[in-house]
Order: C-alpha cells, then structure tokens, then sequence
C-alpha cells in the first residue's frame, strides 16, 4: 500500500471521523483505484467501471458547456457551480445516512441540470431545482439506478411549477409552454417563420433568444451525441428512432396541417437534439430491452410532434421525455412478456 | 464434406491481450514424484497397489467399472511411496504418491496392432478405456465400460472442436507438429468406428484458413467455421450452433445426443490404440502474464503444479488457473496434481493494489468492452490481472451484460429477482435455465455487480424449491435423459 493511501486510512479511522467513512472511501477509490480481486471466475474482468463511464457522459457535454458560456456569458459558469454543489451535498448526505459508497450519477446529472435552464436563471433558483431533482427525482428511490423519472428533469419540471414568473419572464412568448421556451419554435407558432438552419445548428447569429441555454450549440451536441454512440457508452437505437420518427411525424403532419413545423426545422430546433442524445439515453431511465428502447423512441417522437404542433406549448421534449420515463417499466414489462409469452421453463 | 458458417448472437472476441504463448513444445522432464488421487472411491483397500510395489508407467491403479470413467492408471516407473487419506476439494479420498525411478519407458495396453482396419469396435473400446483416454472430453467418450452418460449407437453428433475463443488457447500447429495430421485422421476413423451413427462435424475458427485447408477431409460430414469469439468453445454453445439444438445450463451435449472432443483427445485416442501408449502426458499451454517464459510444455499427469511451474514465474503472486480465465477454477494449493482434464495452465498476477486515478488516464494497455480505452484505437498488448477494476455500484442499465449473453437472456433484470429474492416461475420464464455459466455477463459488467453467480444461485434456488426438475428442463428442451 501507498505512503499517503496509508496516511488516509489513519485519518479516516480517527474518531472524529468515523460518521464520513462513505466520503473516505469514495476518495479512497477515486484516487488509489480498489485493492480487491475477484473471488473467483471469472478472473479478470474489464476495464470499464462507473466512473470512467460518467467521465465519458461529462466530456461528451463539454462543448455545448463551453459554447453555454460563450454565448452567455460566466454567470452560466456559476450556475454550473451551484449545480454541482448542491447536487454533491445532497448525494453525500445521503450516502452518510445509507451507510453506503458515494454514487458517481451526480456528476452527469449535475452537469446536465444547467444545461437545461434558461441563462439567466438567479442562482437561488438553481440551487432549489437542483435540490428538488436530485432529491425527489433519485434519492428518494434509492439513488442512481433506481430512478424512474430523469433526475434533471424532475428539478426542471420543479422550478418550472413553482416559479413560473421567473422561468417566463424573459423567456417566454406568449405561446410558449414553460418547459424549454425555444424561442424559433415560438416564432414557427406564432408567425410561422422558419429561423434559417444554418443559424440554428451553429447557434451564432441568432436573432431570436434561446429556450435552454445547453440547446444552442447544435453541432456540438450532434458530436457529443455521436462520441458517445461511437465510444457504445449509449446506445444508438433511442437517439435514432427519436430522431427518426420526429422527422416521420412531422413530415406526415405537415402535409395534412400546416400548423405543424417541417421536418428539417423541428430537428434543429428547440431542445430536441440535446433531448435525443443527452436525456432520452439515460440508460436507468429508459428502457433495458432492445425493443423496448425502440418503442421509447418512437413514443418520445411522437409525443413531442404532437406536444409541439397541437398542445399550444411551443416544446414538447423534455414533457415527452418524462412521460416515457413514466411508462418505461410498463414497456420494458410487456416487451419482457410478450418475449416470452410461449416460455415456461 | 459440407463446409458451413455458424456462429451465435451476443459473445465477444478476446484479443491482443498479454502473454499469449510461443508455438513450441517443451520437455520439463520426469517428475520426481507424481500423485494420483481416488476421487471416485473412499476406501483405501480399493488401490490395486500397494505401499512399496514397484509400478510400471501404464499399470493400473485403481479401477471400478460400476463409477463412469476410466480406471486410474500410474504415469511414470517407479515405486509406491504412500497410499493415504488426504483432504481433497471438501472431502477426504485416498492419494497414492508414486517415487519416479527416472526411466522414461511404459508399458503398452494389451492387444496393440498395427493394422487398425482390422479392429472392430470392441478391441478400440477396450483399448481407450484401459489406457485412461475414454474418460476425456466433458461426457467422455462411449465405450461398453461406462464411460459416458451415453451408449455409443446413441450418438447422433460427433464434434471435434478447435475454436481458439478464450483468452488463451492451445495452438493447433503444436498438436499437429507432435503428431501429424495422417495421426489425426487415423484417430478419427477409430472413433468413427465407436461412433457409427454419429454425424462428424469439425469446428474451426474461421480465421484459421491454412488449418481449414489441410483439414478437410472426408472424413467429416461436416466442416463448421464458427466466429471465434467467447463462448463459442463451449460445449453447450458450440453444440448449439452445430446442431441447432439448445442446451440448458443445467445439461450437457451428451443430453443432445452429442460428444464433443477436442484435437488432442483424437490424437491421444491414435497414440493408445497405434502404439499402445496410455494416457501418460498431455501438452499443456502455459499462457498468462504470470509466467515469465510461455511456451507448450509436455507434462506427466499427476505431476504437482509446483514442479511444471518451477523457474517462469519470475517471483511473482501469482494465481494459476485451469483451462479458462473465465471459467476455470485457480489451482487452490500448487502442491496439487495434474489431472487429465487440464489443458491450458494460466498465470495471471494477482493485482492487489490499484491505479492511481485510473479513471482519468487514457488506458493506452487497458481493455474495455465499450470504446473507452486508447487501446480501442491503439492496440498495444493489452494488461490484465486480478484486480476488480472498480467498485461495485447498482446496476445503470449500461445494456453491456445483455449485448454479450450468447443465450439472449437480460441478466440485469434477472439478477434484481434472485437479489429480491423472488425466485419464481417469472425467471424461469425469462430463461434463466438458458445460463450457460460462461461468467461473461460479470466480465463485462460497468457496476462490477456478479451477476453470473446471482444466475447459479436462482437456478440452484429453482431446483431445491421444486419449481422445475432436471427432468422438466430436458422435456422443455426436447432433450433425451442420460444416465
Ligand atoms: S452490465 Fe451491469 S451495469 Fe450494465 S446493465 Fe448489466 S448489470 Fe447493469
Ligand atoms: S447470463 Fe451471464 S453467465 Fe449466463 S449465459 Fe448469459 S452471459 Fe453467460
């Protein structure tokens, strides 16, 4: 054993400490790796483990993080901060009451959070949300992995509820739903308007505002989305059938209703591209099965056409999103049932 | 001669690790002392030898045709040093411990020719079950002497196998270069005379073309090039995409009415009934990182694994481990004999201390079943050792364990029912009989959760509350009983 890994040992067993020995060997495994072997066989297993996995989520966001401030500006920055602040102090408290290792969810979680608020939200704000999302939204079932509900979005949908004014107030056209107030959409619904594309996909040049600040930066969501298909950390077939079946949807509505957006334009707006790669493959969310995770797609799409052209709120992705979420178990239990409808042994 | 592609959904390839083998045969010479134990029998009277006789390599020891397999039979010349009680993986059995006198002679099994046309079935039986061969292979091989589940007429499929799917693998050019191919043929016609109703299939990986060439024959009904990926190598796999016919955990091919062999088997079955050697010495791979010099040796069975291990292990804790790394047993005490079944000997160092904040480092020699190593795209020899890799977490449905379980089952959710202890008919619905214990779901497992085990314990858990018997699962899979 090491010099200083020793010396942390010494500490973590002093007295004093004895209610943090979750937050000691978290640190413990963070920087000197696990000491344990495998019992038996199989006796070497892969490299891949949980905290590589997040790191991978994290870096996939950080160009649509860097562009968020860019584009707006450092108190993005420290909506970021306060995010994971509060996230890390809730997800610590509770390990120390558990007993149990800190969960590394709260770092993607923490990430994606502020990505989804509108820039200029106080700070006040976030930290509520936050600790409204990781709370209700993870924790109270058990952690990450147990959840049902996307726990971003659960914060989001939160402080959407309980301050609609300051979620509205300088965001939100008169027909825009509070849950991403993606402003060409709003545009599309109001005069019907198409922002060109090429402004949406770069974000640069936009005349009209953004709905979430982590929506803007499309082609860095679209590179953060494929390295992360590329890198197999998700799986291509929610992101895919999402996409797809919004450009479907739309496309045969369109033809029979103006009302609703085109293809092209609905992909490129609102926070469907951030929606598709970063939320909807939240694998503890989302459906396990392969069928399932098609059908969740399709849903998604679905819905989000529909919330998006007739419900009178200009986006429809993070409600369809949490409505899938919702139905999930149910999903993955029929696909499971009708997979072995004929099996009894 | 047919030649076909089959392979499986779900697996994986194993490659470009640390510390494949050279390709040649190595002599480590007699050992010294070599120990056999009884592990059929409790009583020490049934030796056929007793303390101090003088044995010739090739002599029985110990035989009794009422327990499946074939008599115990000494490997070396020398004399008895001791015949006693020992504890031996939970249970006390005889040992008898021979004294080499260093003479490399044996004797050969009776009734040897040199015209092997003019053997019938019978003389071959007698011939592989006197010199210790008929018992190899995971249901041995049929011969009137009980040595199989199943009788010799009964088998339908006769596979020999060299798939090269594990981590490490014996290479076929060495087996082939000891003896030579005409030898293997030789063998084969011998078993096909055991086996007359046998449809004979050869397994091959596909990425073997040169072998492929020089092995097709008439000999084989069928020539089968299967994907080498983990756990093509496994019998009930391998039967499977062979045949078309599932086998489940708890079952074995010969339950199909199949037997599958590998080469060096059909060799050592050429060797017994042309020249009369016994099963005396097998090629054993030593592979693994371990060891310091990886070669194929020539080993004496009943030799202890201190004496084959002796001078390439380079001061290393290592753990040493038989056939698989991922589903072979490590050698619990090196004082140990080699037994007969063992034919891959693997040294993997235990790694007891962790990485430095190995999370943030690039992993330039590190591999992973997701594309989050440098290795993925810098394929530098790839490490591995003991060590966990990381802690154990709840499951976040990464989706890695069902991406690989080459019989389709979701081990994740199965795994939640045998933790919440609901063990019922739903996970016997869901597959969980279809386990086939090949331990990959736990290699590739991102919370390090072990979730093969989880699947023994519900199948173990299913069968001792009476949900389903042995009996049901063979009926459910269209399966014949065996002894
Ligand atoms: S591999 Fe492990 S973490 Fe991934 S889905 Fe399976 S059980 Fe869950
Ligand atoms: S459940 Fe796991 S051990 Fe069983 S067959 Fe599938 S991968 Fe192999």
């Amino acid at each position: 054993m090491r010099k200083t890994q020793k010396l942390l040992h010494k500490v973590a067993d002093l007295k004093i400490f004895s209610p943090f020995k979750a937050v000691f060997e978290t640190i413990d495994g963070i920087v000197y790796g696990t000491p344990h072997v495998t019992p038996g066989a199989p006796h070497f297993l892969d490299h891949i483990e949980i905290k590589r996995f997040m790191i991978f989520a994290v870096a996939a966001l950080i160009p649509t993080t860097v562009a968020a401030v860019y584009f707006f500006g450092l108190h993005v920055l420290w909506m970021i901060i306060t995010s994971y602040v509060v996230g890390g102090i809730v997800e610590v408290s509770f390990a120390l009451i558990r007993k149990r290792e800190i969960e590394e969810g709260f770092l993607v979680t923490g990430l994606i959070f502020p990505l989804i608020l509108p820039p200029t939200l106080p700070l006040w704000a976030v930290a509520i949300g936050s600790f409204f999302g990781i709370m209700f939204g993870k924790e109270i079932f058990g952690g990450t992995g147990r959840n049902i509900f996307n726990p971003a979005l659960v914060g989001r949908l939160f402080i959407t509820m309980a301050f609609p004014e300051i979620m509205s107030a300088r965001w939100i056209a008169p027909f825009t739903d509070t849950l991403t107030s993606a402003t060409p959409l709003t545009v599309f619904n109001g005069e019907g308007t198409i922002t060109s594309l090429r402004e949406l996909l770069f974000g640069i040049g936009l005349q009209t505002g953004a709905g979430s600040m982590g929506e803007v930066f499309r082609i860095g969501i679209i590179a953060g989305g494929l390295f992360l298909i590329l890198a197999k950390v998700t799986d291509w077939k929610i992101p895919t059938f999402y996409l797809g079946s919004v450009a479907l949807f739309s496309w045969i509505l369109n033809m029979v209703s103006p009302q609703v957006a085109p293809p092209a334009f609905q992909l490129l707006s609102g926070g469907l591209l951030f929606g598709a790669f970063f939320m909807a493959t939240d694998p503890v969310t989302t459906p396990y099965t392969k069928m399932g995770k098609v059908i969740f797609g399709v849903g998604a799409g679905i819905l989000t056409v529909l919330i998006r052209g007739f419900a009178g709120y200009a986006e429809g992705v993070m409600f369809s999103i949490i409505l899938m979420n919702g139905m999930t178990p149910l999903i993955d239990h029929m696909v499971m049932e009708n997979k072995y409808r004929k099996s009894t042994i | 001669m047919e030649t076909k592609k089959k392979t499986f959904k779900g697996g994986f390839v194993f490659k470009g690790f640390q510390g494949y083998p050279l390709a040649v045969v190595e002599s480590i010479g007699l050992p010294e002392t070599v120990m056999y134990p009884l592990l059929d029998t409790k009583s020490l009277n049934e030796a056929l030898v007793s303390k101090g006789d003088t044995v010739k390599a090739g002599q029985l020891l110990w035989q009794n045709d009422d327990v499946m397999g074939s008599p115990v039979i000494a490997t070396i010349n020398g004399t008895v040093k001791s015949i006693k009680p020992t504890m031996w993986e939970g249970s006390k059995v005889p040992v008898i411990t021979v004294e080499s006198d260093g003479t490399e002679k044996w004797t050969p099994v009776k009734g040897v020719t040199e015209d092997l046309d003019s053997l019938d079935a019978a003389d071959i039986e007698e011939t592989l079950y006197f010199a210790g061969v008929a018992s190899s292979g995971r249901d041995g091989i049929p011969t009137r002497f009980n040595t199989s589940p199943i009788k010799s007429e009964e088998v339908q499929h006769l596979i020999v196998k060299h798939c090269e799917s594990d981590v490490y693998n014996t290479d076929l050019s060495v087996l082939l270069r000891e003896n030579t191919l005409e030898d293997f043929f030789d063998g084969l016609s011998l078993l096909k005379k055991i086996m007359p109703n046998a449809r004979v299939y050869m397994a091959m990986n596909r990425k073997n073309p040169p072998w492929i060439k020089e092995l097709s024959s008439d000999l084989f009904d069928e020539m089968v090039l299967v994907t080498p990926k983990y756990p093509q190598g496994q019998d009930e796999i391998l039967t499977e995409t062979v045949t078309g016919m599932k086998i489940p955990g708890e079952c074995t091919p010969a339950n199909a009415s199949a037997i599958v062999l590998d080469v060096q088997t059909v060799l050592h079955v050429y060797d017994a009934v042309k020249t009369g050697k016994p099963l005396l010495e097998k090629i054993i791979t030593m592979a693994g990182p371990g060891f310091s010099n990886r070669s194929h040796v020539k080993v004496r069975i009943g030799t202890s694994f201190d004496q084959i291990v002796k001078g390439r292990t380079a001061g290393k804790e290592n753990r040493y481990i038989i056939n698989s790394t991922m589903t072979g047993s490590a050698v619990s005490d090196m004082a140990k004999p080699l037994e007969s079944d063992c034919n891959i000997l693997i040294a993997l160092e235990e790694g007891r201390v962790g990485e430095i904040m190995l999370w943030t480092k690039p992993g330039f020699r590190k591999h992973s079943i997701m594309n989050t190593m440098a290795n993925a795209i810098f394929p530098l020899a790839k490490i591995n050792n003991t060590n966990m890799n990381g802690e154990e977490r709840a499951c976040l449905s990464c989706g890695n364990c069902y991406n690989v379980c080459p019989s389709g089952l979701y081990p994740t959710q199965l795994f939640k029912y045998v933790e919440r202890d609901k063990v019922d008919e739903t996970v016997m619905r869901y597959g969980i009989f279809k386990c086939i214990d090949c331990n990959l779901c736990t290699y590739v497992c991102t919370a390090k959760i072990p979730l093969s085990d989880f699947m023994k314990e519900g199948k173990a858990r299913l069968i001792k509350d009476g949900y389903a018997s042995k009996k049901e699962i063979l009926t459910s899979y269209g399966l014949k009983e065996t002894e």
